[in-house]
This record gives structure tokens, C-alpha cells and sequence, in this order.
């Protein structure tokens, strides 16, 4: 369940986003050995990362899923409702599925409804993550730019654009 | 030589008067010694002269091609004919019966003598009158989907052509027959494996046995296969590329060269705790997987200046994923 600590559901002040990120990125820098020693079942035959080859395209998978306020769930959207449960709506709708192959370097961009665009690209690929760049424009305007590192055939979500009388919640998926 | 020998001597020279024709065809309409057949059409050809050296030639009173062969050849196999035994049709069964009594071996004899009968020739040619037929039957269907038989009366079509002979399986053996020689199965069976859902449906189709291996090669080659988001892609509408412009606002790109560092570090300790799962699959069970805690790295992040940005960590397990929310000040 959602814990007040683990979210952050209050907005930025201003200002403050460099320290933020840097809190951020610290924790994120200890949660894997965190989550090593709590699985306690490492691999009977480990293979370093290092060993794997490594891949020159990947598929970028994005899920374009609406969330509101009508109670009424897309039966589509059954692979992922154990993690929209975390999302504040309790009505989801699939807009989209939109899933390109892109060699490292090489981009897609497409609408994700009117005037708000997403352009995903591959920066680079290791034999275990990929590292991708998500931008969001509203018309010419660039309102995000992120470069996340994700481990292969692993999803996170951007949400929060306002659409009708909900939100855009995208799954984001590098497959390879 | 008796009348009609005579008579059918005077033709076969030449003579073609039409009371001696008339009357050659009298007698020979009352000579037991030939078959009814012969009785009946002898000198009905339009021809009779050559009509009558035939007939010498059956009696044994001509020289000719078969004259005298033909003759004697006809009566060792069957005898003296009398009039009642030339009348009675013979059977299989008297062929037998006669071949057990006597011992000669009359249809081996026909059988050998006839050689064998290559229909195959016959059927190809014939495959291109059988496939008009069924077309003009067909109608005005359109033959160029994938299956064009599936929807046309191909069978009856074919029926109503040849009459009542059950053309069908034939034909469709011979098509199934030549699917079998083309590499469709061999390309699916080399490059596949085992399939039995797939592979038992096409085999049922086609008539084939369905226990040829396809499924094992099959999952070695695709691995998992994420049937879920086919579905999404299939029921949800399309996307269309489009150009995004230059950002026009970069005044506030910050690029947090410090935190890219932390998340070198990071992206380390990930690399090892990843190093014994290369072969993770985007689903399990028909449900998509998150990153959970360490698996993903937020490097860098800015935004616009209207722009809040909240950022929700995964936890340990992948149940709550990371959420990168944005607030637009609109």
C-alpha cells in the first residue's frame, strides 16, 4: 500500500527541484543493494552484466491509459491494474498502445492527444537496461526532458496531463 | 462363300449400289456367326466399302490387315458362336467363372493386352476444365483471398460437372498432395518445432498428421511471447508519427551533472544485482512487469517553467511502480 514517505504527492517548491533530485538520486543509488539483500535468492549461476551481449535496437513500448473518476475499468488494462491501484482515479481507459523499434541514437515521437506530444528515444543499451530519454511538448513548448536508466522489459509510469476530466497515464516499457 | 459373302465381297471391290448394300445389310442382320454389334452397324458405316473388307476380314474371308488373324483369334478365345451365347452380355463374373472352369486366363489375358492405363495425363488435362468448371460455378466470387475455397461450393461445383462422380476427394488429395511437396511444411516444421495448437488446426485443415514436433522449436526461437500487447495493439487505435519541434525553451534545462554521477554509481550496483536475471520477460502470467526499487534510474530531468514534477519511487517488490507525475500550470 502507498506509504507517506515512499510518495510524494506535494508539489515542488520553488527552487528546490536541484536538491530534491539530488535526495533522489541518492536514494535510488542504495535501493539496489537494498533490494539484493532482501530477496536472499541470488542467482545459482550469476553472469556479470559485462558478459551479456549486448543489443542494438530495442522496442520503446508506450501505453497511453486515461484515468478518471467513472468506475469503470479497460479489460485491456488487466496486465498493469495491480500497479494503476496506486494511481488517485478509479476509472481507466486504454487510449493507445504505441511500440517502435529504435536502434541506439534513433528517436519516435507522436501525439498523445491534441497539442501534448511524447518523444521517446534510445540513448543506449547495455545487455541488462536501456537507457531512454522521455520529452513531453505542449504545442512548441518543451515541458519535461528525462534520461532514465530501466531494466530491460520493465515498465514505469509518467502521469499527471490533464485530458477531459482526467489524466494521461503513460506505461513505458523498454523491450528487448 | 454363301450371299452375304458375296455381297460383302462386291462391295469391298467397289460396287456401292444401293440395293446391294440394302440387301448385304438384310443378310448380315440374320448371320449368326457374327455378334449382335457387328449385326446391327456393320454396313452402317458412311463408308461401306471399307465397312464390308471389315466385315470379310471378321469371317475370315479376307487377307487384308486382320483378315485371317483376326478370325481365327476370335475363335480360339470364344468358340463357335451360337446365336443364343452371342446375345447374353458377358460378366465379370463369367469371366471368372469361365477362367476357373477352363483355366485360360481371359481377363489376365485382356488385362495384359491392354496394358496399363495412365490416367494421371488424363487428370491433369482434365484439372484445368475441372478448375474453369468450378469457376463458372463460383460465379462472381472473389478468388483472391486467402482461403477462396472456404467460402464457394467448390465440392458441389465440381459434382455438378462431372455427373455424380465423386471428383472431390480426388481432387482434394491431389491438392493436399501438392501442398505436401511444397516447403510450407517443411519451412514451419524446420524453423518452428512444435506447435499443437497451431499445427493441429492447420493440420486438420489440410488432412495432414498433426503430430509433426513444431512447438518446442517454436518457443525456443520466439521466447516469450507477449500476446497481450498484440491485443492492445490490435484493438486500440493507431498512432501517427509526427515532427516535434526544437524545444524553444531550454532556459531552465538543468542538467544535474553531480546526480549523473551518483547514478553512475547506481547503475553499478545495479549492472551486478541484474547480472543473474539476463533473461527476465516483460510478462508473467499475462501481466506486465514494473521496475521495482533499483531497477530504474532517474539521470536527468527538467522541465518547463509552469511545470511541477514529483517523482514517486518504486518499492522493493515491482507492486507500486515509479511514477514520474507532472503538474502543468495551465
Amino acid at each position: 500500500m502507498t506509504t507517506s514517505h515512499d510518495i510524494q504527492p506535494h508539489r515542488r517548491p520553488r527552487g528546490l527541484g536541484f536538491l530534491r533530485f539530488m535526495g533522489l538520486a541518492a536514494m535510488l543509488s542504495v535501493a539496489p543493494q537494498m533490494g539484493f539483500a532482501q530477496s536472499g535468492s541470488p542467482s545459482p549461476t550469476p553472469v556479470k552484466a559485462s558478459q551479456l551481449p549486448v543489443p542494438s535496437k530495442a522496442d520503446l513500448e508506450v501505453l497511453v491509459v486515461h484515468g478518471d473518476e467513472s468506475g469503470k475499468i479497460d479489460a485491456r488494462l488487466k496486465p498493469i491494474m495491480r500497479h494503476l491501484r496506486y494511481m488517485p482515479h478509479t476509472g481507466y481507459r486504454l487510449l493507445r498502445r504505441d511500440d517502435r523499434f529504435l536502434g541506439v541514437g534513433a528517436d519516435h515521437a507522436f501525439e498523445l492527444v491534441d497539442g501534448l506530444k511524447l518523444k521517446v528515444s534510445l540513448v543506449s543499451l547495455t545487455g541488462t537496461q536501456a537507457k531512454i530519454r522521455v520529452e513531453m511538448f505542449h504545442g512548441e513548448a518543451r515541458k519535461m526532458d528525462s534520461v532514465l536508466a530501466v531494466h530491460r522489459n520493465k515498465a514505469f509510469l509518467i502521469a499527471g496531463p490533464k485530458h477531459e476530466d482526467g489524466e494521461l497515464i503513460l506505461a513505458i516499457t523498454p523491450k528487448y | 462363300m454363301n450371299e452375304l459373302d458375296q455381297l460383302l465381297q462386291r462391295i469391298a471391290d467397289g460396287e456401292d449400289s444401293p440395293a446391294v448394300v440394302e440387301r448385304a445389310r438384310a443378310l448380315l442382320r440374320e448371320d449368326v456367326r457374327l455378334p449382335n454389334e457387328l449385326r446391327e452397324i456393320g454396313l452402317e458405316d458412311d463408308d461401306p466399302q471399307i465397312a464390308a473388307s471389315a466385315l470379310l476380314g471378321v469371317l475370315g474371308l479376307d487377307d487384308g490387315i486382320f483378315g485371317g488373324l483376326l478370325s481365327e483369334a476370335i475363335g480360339l478365345e470364344a468358340g463357335e458362336p451360337s446365336a443364343s451365347a452371342s446375345d447374353e452380355v458377358v460378366t465379370a463374373a463369367q469371366l471368372a467363372e469361365q477362367e476357373s472352369e477352363w483355366g485360360i486366363p481371359v481377363a489376365d489375358a485382356v488385362r495384359a493386352e491392354s496394358g496399363v492405363v495412365d490416367l494421371s495425363y488424363a487428370w491433369s488435362g482434365g484439372l484445368e476444365a475441372v478448375a474453369q468448371a468450378v469457376r463458372e460455378s463460383a460465379g462472381d466470387f472473389a478468388w483472391e483471398g486467402e482461403r477462396p475455397w472456404a467460402d464457394v461450393p467448390v465440392a458441389d461445383a465440381v459434382r455438378h460437372e462431372s455427373h455424380s462422380i465423386e471428383l472431390w476427394p480426388i481432387v482434394s488429395r491431389t491438392l493436399f498432395k501438392d501442398w505436401a511437396g511444397m516447403p510450407i511444411r517443411d519451412a514451419v516444421t524446420d524453423g518452428g518445432g512444435q506447435v499443437p495448437e497451431l499445427w493441429s488446426s492447420i493440420a486438420s485443415s489440410v488432412d495432414a498428421d498433426p503430430g509433426v514436433p513444431v512447438a518446442d522449436a517454436v518457443r525456443d526461437q520466439a521466447g516469450s511471447v507477449d500476446l497481450v500487447s498484440d491485443v492492445m495493439l490490435t484493438l486500440a487505435p493507431a498512432t501517427t508519427e509526427i515532427d516535434v519541434p526544437a524545444a524553444a525553451n531550454s532556459s531552465r534545462f538543468f542538467m544535474f551533472l553531480a546526480t549523473a554521477a551518483v547514478a553512475a554509481v547506481a547503475l553499478l550496483a545495479v549492472a551486478v544485482q541484474f547480472s543473474g536475471n539476463p533473461g527476465a520477460s516483460v510478462t508473467s502470467g499475462g501481466e506486465m512487469e514494473f521496475a521495482k526499487a533499483g531497477e530504474v534510474i532517474l539521470e536527468e530531468m527538467s522541465y518547463d517553467e509552469d511545470v511541477e514534477v514529483i517523482v514517486t519511487l518504486p518499492d522493493d517488490e515491482g507492486d507500486r511502480p515509479m511514477i514520474i507525475r507532472i503538474y502543468e500550470e495551465v
